[in-house]
């Protein structure tokens, strides 16, 4: 019983994985530079030039906030036409006392709040101090405290802008310098992702404006008002607000955001616990929006994946139990025996044939594919390296912190109830 | 000056969904029937290989009916059939494994084996009785239901043969459907109950260790068995 229940699991599981990489293959050469506002002109020779304002908020930064400044004043714009606004969240750190540095700087202004516990504030707060003292900004952005910006990365993204109806422009981003296994594979996975922002932004369904870099025209806020608390990441929900409103988002591909990423288990499984948490809760607040036809594809998207994260949630348990059960006869005929079971002689009779094999492996190998892609044409890397097997047990890990926030948000549900 | 956000109507376009959709579909359906296809190839290879054996067998027979005595005492009679069956008996349980135990295909097949297997100890008993081979064997008896017991002894047994390649175990699901094997546990005297062995004639009932086996087996074969064991080991090292 439990067997064939694993089976339809498991074909589900793999039918939707495959399916989503299809259509992310299918729309990306089938509808090559076709979008919802026709064919876009990347090679627009317009130049857009507006005053930029960067809002970098921190809380207990004080090891990464100079670097992160620095890059944003070497980028390649005219400096008369940058303003960084540094806004410290009630750090209890040395982050005020190191950003003095840039106390008479003409292009940094320093700021200061007490903290209340969510970013979303520390990011109102700055955009209301643009919003009444810098009228000639147009468009405004952020770079969280952690990140740092290739120098050409506001020349790319500004260029983005030149593309009909682009509201706000996100970057690529890319792990710095990674030096744990968590970071090599969180590498890996922003590769991937690079790929699936660039699909989706020729789809017109980015429903993540990311905190590292994502500029908007001042309109943006102008006619959404400020950001909201949503549930720790109100980068998804303002995206979500763009998008009701039919602002375009769009993804800068050569625009480059180096981000460190958490090096530890425990420090990216709070991350991604908190990330996806709040994927989930947004995508449950604006549950309204899905398969809205007046909305195009952002519409499906979003349920698809917010459907996709439950049969995770789902295939989780089951593959461990199922791995556990092997290790376990492992273990067991080792133990019976007395030694380490003999490696029998190849035969290709016992070559696994079985439908799931075979489609796991067509899966893998179409990542794999779409990864040298991304390397060879987005990121100008070398194809292969040793970092790609991370890739086999990302989905252990990514279970587990999906399984977490989906607990977290059941359980979340339950208080808000009583 | 850049352009102004223009509203454009935006709407779903179905045609990527439902074109992914049939590639996937596609990809799914081939897949699906590739491994049908190797499967029955499988099926196939282990059906043609039991004809084989069949074939032996009954010449092996008819061999010894005609010449009646020890005329067909030649040494061949000892082993031909032997790595054959286990051969077969090997990629049978692979496919058990991967088409389950209820598998039609497979329960099929396991009772062509079971007879096979039958027939082989009983030539091989009564070659060795009038030829005077020392052949030691071990008929076993199993089953897949709820026998955790079933699965260690299995290990053991396979760790066995492969210490004693020229150890002839003729392995029997109890639960199979099969007359033959009823009469086969009621003339050798094996319990109900599972595992149980017949050791050299003798029925030992539960599960044994290795070393618990090997102390049953009689000791000038176990003698053999090594010197043959290590020369084999060593012409595979020479080759390598």
């Amino acid at each position: 019983m439990f067997g064939s229940i694993k089976e339809i699991l498991l074909y589900i599981a793999i039918f939707g994985g495959l399916y989503f990489q299809v259509f992310l293959l299918v729309s990306y050469f089938l509808w090559d530079g076709i979008t919802e506002y026709g064919e876009d002109d990347v090679e627009s020779g317009e130049v857009f030039e507006p005053i930029v304002a960067i809002m970098v908020p921190c809380y207990n930064e004080e090891d990464t906030v100079v670097g992160t400044v620095n890059s944003l004043l070497g980028l390649q714009y005219p400096r008369e036409k940058l303003r960084i606004v540094v806004i410290d969240d009630g750090s209890k750190d040395n982050t005020w006392n190191n950003v003095q540095q840039f106390a008479g700087n003409q292009s940094v202004v320093l700021l200061q709040k007490p903290n209340e516990g969510s970013k979303y504030s520390a990011l109102n707060f700055g955009l209301r101090h643009i919003r009444h003292n810098m009228p000639a900004v147009d468009v405004i952005g952020c770079l969280d405290a952690d990140s740092s910006v290739h120098p050409q990365a506001l020349h790319f993204s500004l260029r983005e802008f030149t593309k009909p109806g682009v509201m706000a422009v996100i970057p690529t981003m890319v792990i710095d310098h990674p030096k744990t296994f968590f970071q090599h594979m969180q590498k890996v996975e922003y590769e991937i992702a690079t790929y699936a922002k660039q699909a989706f932004s020729r789809l017109n369904t980015l429903y993540i404006a990311p905190g590292p870099f994502t500029l908007f025209k001042r309109e943006v806020f102008d006619t959404l008002g400020e950001y909201h608390e949503a549930h720790h990441v109100e980068d998804m929900e303002i995206a979500l607000r763009m998008q009701i409103k039919h602002m375009r988002l769009s993804h800068a591909v050569e625009s480059m955001v180096y981000t460190k990423g958490p090096s530890t288990w425990s420090a990216l499984l709070k991350q991604r616990v908190r990330w996806t948490y709040g994927f989930i809760m947004n995508a449950w607040d604006y549950r309204h929006i899905f398969f809205k036809d007046a909305l195009g594809h952002v519409a499906v998207t979003l349920p698809i994946l917010f459907g996709m994260l439950f049969v995770s949630v789902v295939m989780t348990p089951v593959l461990l139990i199922s791995l556990g059960s092997s290790i376990v006869h492992l273990i067991q005929k080792a133990t019976t025996i007395h030694q380490l079971p003999s490696i029998p002689d190849f035969d290709p009779f016992y070559i696994n044939t079985s439908a799931l094999t075979i489609l796991g492996i067509i899966t893998i190998l179409c990542l794999i594919l779409t990864l040298g892609m991304v390397r060879r044409n987005m990121l100008q890397q070398r194809l292969f390296s040793w970092d790609l097997l991370t890739l086999t047990v990302y989905s252990f890990f990514a279970a587990w912190w999906t399984c977490q926030s989906a607990w977290n948000a059941i359980r979340g549900k339950k208080k808000a109830w009583r | 000056m850049h352009k102004k956000n223009t509203h454009h109507k935006r709407s779903i376009d179905w045609a990527r969904y439902i074109i992914s959709f049939v590639i996937t579909a596609a990809i799914f359906g081939t897949v699906l029937y590739i491994s049908q296809v190797a499967t029955a190839k499988r099926i196939n290879e282990i059906k043609s290989i039991q004809d084989k054996i069949a074939i032996d067998l009954l010449s092996s027979e008819t061999q010894f009916s005609l010449l009646a005595s020890g005329a067909a005492c030649n040494e061949d009679g000892n082993s031909v059939l032997a790595p054959e069956i286990e051969k077969l008996g090997e990629r049978l349980s692979y496919m058990e494994d991967q088409l389950g135990t209820d598998n039609s295909d497979v329960i099929g097949l396991k009772k062509y084996y079971s007879l096979l297997q039958i027939k082989d100890y009983l030539l091989t008993k009564e070659l060795s009785q009038k030829c005077g081979f020392k052949t030691v064997s071990i008929i076993y008896f199993y089953s897949n239901n709820d026998c955790p017991e079933c699965t260690r002894q299995g290990y053991v047994l396979t760790a066995l043969h492969e210490a004693y390649p020229t150890l002839r175990i003729y392995a029997f699901d109890a639960n199979l459907d099969l007359s033959a094997i009823k009469t086969l546990q009621t003339v050798t005297k094996a319990p109900e109950s599972v595992p149980s062995m017949i050791i050299n004639g003798k029925v030992y009932t539960g599960f044994k260790t290795l070393e618990e086996i090997e102390s049953k087996l009689p000791k000038t074969f176990i003698d053999v068995a090594k010197k043959a064991a290590e020369e084999a080991k060593k012409e595979k090292e020479e080759e390598n």
